[in-house]
C-alpha cells in the first residue's frame, strides 16, 4: 500500500502510514447477505486516523417544495452538483476534537465542508437551505454517515508504531460504483499524511446479467418481463382454481352458485 | 432476507416486497384498483428509487390484474366487450392527458394542476361514493334483486352504434363508453395513476354496471394498459426491474385471489363503501400533506 504524503506539519515520522481494505472487491449478487467492509493499517505511533470513503460526484436534480399560502407545492427544480455519491466518515473521536478549526475547515472533512464544496443551481434558489436539506437526505438514505467513534487504534511503543482498524456495514442503498477509500493520520491538530485504496462494488451473477439485458435489450427485457407476469398471475389463478376444486370433490360439496349481483343502481 | 435488487441497485428485504404486494393485491382483487397509487409510495418508503418503483410497479400491476381478472372471469364478472371500448378509449386519453401535463409543465403549472386534480376527483368520487352507498344500506334493500337490463335516455338512445353489453346487462351507444373512457384517461394520465378508482365509479354510475361487473371489467383494461406502459418505460427509461416487480406481484396475484373471493362475500354497496373509503383516505391524505410542512424540501424528480 502505499503512503501519500500531504504537505507535512510536522517531519515525516519512521512509521509509514499503511491502509487496507477488506474485501477489496464487494461482488452484489442478488442474495448477497450484508457485507462488512474492515478498513486498518499501520500509523505513527502518536497518530490518530480518521477514515473516509467517498464515491464519485454526482449531479442530482430534485423537485423542491415552497410554500403558497396554506400549502406546500412543488415550486420548480434544483440542481446539485460536485457532491459525493457516498461519504461515509469514521474517526475516533469528534473532529473538533482531534484538529484545528482551520485545519477541518482546509479538509473539507466535515458536514461544513461537504456544504461548501456542493453547487445549487439556480442561482437564485436559497442555496443555505437546499445544501442543509441535501445532507439531511443523504443521511437519512444511509449514504452520508459520520461516526465519532468509528475507529480503533492500539499503540505498539515497542515498535513505535500504532495500529488502527474501523469497521462498517455497507450501506444497502449504496449503487454499485468505484469507492475511494482515504485514511488520514491526525498528529498535533493537523492532518500529516493520507493513504487511498480503492474498494469496488460491482453487481455479479443474474444481476449483472439483468441490468445488462434491460439497459441493451430494452424491448425484449420490456416485453419478457410483461410475460412473466402474466404467466404469474394467471398461472397462480389456475393453481388457486385448482385447488379449490379438488377441496369441492373431496368433501363432495355441490358447487356454489356463481354470485352475480346485487342491488342495482338508479 | 435481503434481495439486492439489479435495476434499482438497492438491497431489500424480501418481506416488506411480497408485504406490500400482498396489500395491494388484495384491494386489486376486491375493488378492481390497479395499486398503483398505493404500491408506488410505499416502495419509496422502503427505499426503492422513485423512477424504478413507478415503473417496476407498472409491471408487477400486470400480474396482480391478470390474476384477479381470471378470478373474475371465472365468477362471470368480465364483460370482455365492453373492456375492449374501454381500453381503445382509455388509451387514446392517456395520449392527450400526456401531452396535456407536458404543455403544463411548459406554463410552469403541472404540479399545482395535478395536486388540485387529485383532491378534487378524490374527494367528489369518494364523497358520492360514500354518501349513495350509505343512503341505499340505510335504504334497507337485503334482498338482492336482478341486476334489470339498464336502457339509455332519450338523447343517448339517439346516438349512433347502439349496442347491446349483455354481461353487464346494459345498453348504450359505443361512443359513451369510449368518450367516458377516454376523459378518464386524461385524468389518469395527468394523475399519474392507471385510474381503476375513477374508473370502476364511472362503470357505475355513469354506465350503470353492476360493481362486481364493473370491478372485473376494470381489471381487463388494467392489464393491457400496465403491459402497454411496462414496455414503454423498460424502452424510454430502462427503470423496470424485473426482480422487483416478481416478488410484489407473488405476494399481489395472491392477494388479489382472496381480494376477489372476499369481494363474493360483500354487496355491491359494501364493496363501494370500502372503495369510497379508501379514496376518501387518500385524498385527506394528500390534502393535510399539502398543509403540514414536509421533512424535507427536497424530493426526487421523478422523472415520468
Amino acid at each position: 500500500m502505499l503512503a501519500t504524503l500531504c504537505a507535512p506539519a510536522w517531519p515525516a515520522a519512521a512509521q509509514d502510514l499503511t491502509i487496507g481494505v477488506t474485501p477489496r472487491v464487494i461482488r452484489m449478487t442478488m442474495f448477497a447477505a450484508g457485507n462488512a467492509v474492515r478498513v486498518e493499517g499501520r500509523m505513527a505511533a502518536d497518530a490518530q486516523a480518521v477514515v473516509v470513503i467517498t464515491g464519485p460526484d454526482v449531479d442530482e436534480t430534485f423537485n423542491r417544495k415552497r410554500r403558497f399560502g396554506p400549502v406546500w407545492l412543488n415550486s420548480g427544480k434544483v440542481e446539485v452538483a460536485r457532491v459525493p455519491s457516498l461519504f461515509l466518515l469514521l474517526s475516533p473521536a469528534p473532529l473538533g476534537d482531534l484538529l484545528r478549526p482551520d485545519e477541518i475547515d482546509r479538509a473539507r472533512l466535515d458536514e461544513a465542508g461537504l456544504k461548501r464544496r456542493m453547487r445549487v443551481q439556480p442561482a437564485d434558489a436559497d442555496v443555505s437551505a437546499v445544501r442543509d436539506d441535501y445532507v439531511a437526505l443523504k443521511v437519512g438514505e444511509g449514504r452520508y454517515q459520520f461516526v465519532f467513534d468509528g475507529v480503533r487504534s492500539e499503540r505498539d511503543a515497542a515498535h513505535g508504531f500504532a495500529t488502527y482498524a474501523a469497521e462498517l456495514q455497507w450501506p444497502r442503498t449504496a449503487p454499485p460504483d468505484t469507492y475511494q477509500v482515504t485514511v488520514y493520520e491526525c498528529r498535533g491538530e493537523v492532518f500529516t499524511r493520507r493513504a487511498t485504496a480503492t474498494l469496488e462494488v460491482t453487481r455479479a451473477g443474474m444481476a449483472a446479467v439483468l441490468l445488462e439485458a434491460a439497459g441493451n435489450h430494452a424491448m425484449a427485457y420490456g416485453t419478457i418481463a410483461v410475460l412473466v407476469m402474466m404467466v404469474l398471475g394467471f398461472g397462480i389463478d389456475s393453481l388457486v382454481a385448482r385447488v379449490r376444486r379438488l377441496r369441492a370433490r373431496r368433501t363432495r360439496r355441490p358447487p356454489r352458485p356463481v354470485a352475480r349481483d346485487d342491488i342495482a343502481v338508479h | 432476507m435481503t434481495i439486492f435488487l439489479p435495476v434499482a441497485g438497492v438491497s431489500i428485504n424480501v418481506f416488506l416486497l411480497v408485504g406490500a404486494g400482498a396489500f395491494v393485491g388484495f384491494l386489486s382483487g376486491l375493488l378492481g384498483v390497479g395499486g398503483g397509487f398505493l404500491l408506488t409510495p410505499v416502495l419509496m418508503m422502503i427505499g426503492v428509487p422513485p423512477t424504478v418503483a413507478a415503473a417496476s410497479d407498472t409491471n408487477a400491476i400486470v400480474a396482480t390484474s391478470s390474476s384477479g381478472m381470471a378470478a373474475h372471469v371465472r365468477l362471470g364478472n368480465v364483460d370482455l366487450k365492453l373492456g375492449v371500448v374501454l381500453l381503445l378509449g382509455g388509451l387514446l386519453g392517456a395520449a392527450i392527458g400526456v401531452q396535456a401535463i407536458r404543455v403544463l409543465r411548459l406554463l410552469g403549472s403541472a404540479d399545482l394542476v395535478i395536486t388540485v386534480t387529485y383532491i378534487v376527483v378524490l374527494g367528489g368520487i369518494g364523497g358520492y361514493m360514500l354518501a349513495e352507498s350509505l343512503q341505499s344500506l340505510r335504504r334497507g334493500a337485503l334482498t338482492p334483486k336482478a341486476h334489470a337490463a339498464h336502457r339509455p335516455g332519450r338523447l343517448l338512445g339517439r346516438l349512433p352504434l347502439q349496442m347491446q353489453f349483455p354481461r353487464s346487462g346494459i345498453e348504450h351507444s359505443v361512443i359513451v363508453p369510449f368518450v367516458l373512457c377516454m376523459l378518464v384517461g386524461v385524468l389518469a394520465a395527468i394523475m399519474g395513476v392507471g385510474g381503476g378508482f375513477i374508473m370502476v365509479p364511472m362503470m357505475v354510475y355513469l354506465l350503470r354496471m353492476p360493481m362486481h361487473v364493473a370491478i372485473g371489467t376494470d381489471l381487463f383494461q388494467i392489464l393491457f394498459t400496465c403491459a402497454g406502459l411496462t414496455v414503454m418505460q423498460a424502452v424510454t427509461n430502462h427503470t423496470v426491474d424485473l426482480v422487483l416487480a416478481l416478488l410484489v406481484a407473488a405476494g399481489s396475484t395472491l392477494g388479489a385471489q382472496v381480494g376477489a373471493r372476499m369481494g363474493r362475500l360483500l354487496r355491491g354497496d359494501q364493496l363501494k363503501i370500502v372503495l369510497a373509503s379508501i379514496v376518501l383516505v387518500v385524498m385527506l391524505k394528500m390534502a393535510v400533506g399539502l398543509m403540514l410542512p414536509p421533512g424535507n424540501l427536497l424530493s426526487y424528480a421523478k422523472g415520468h
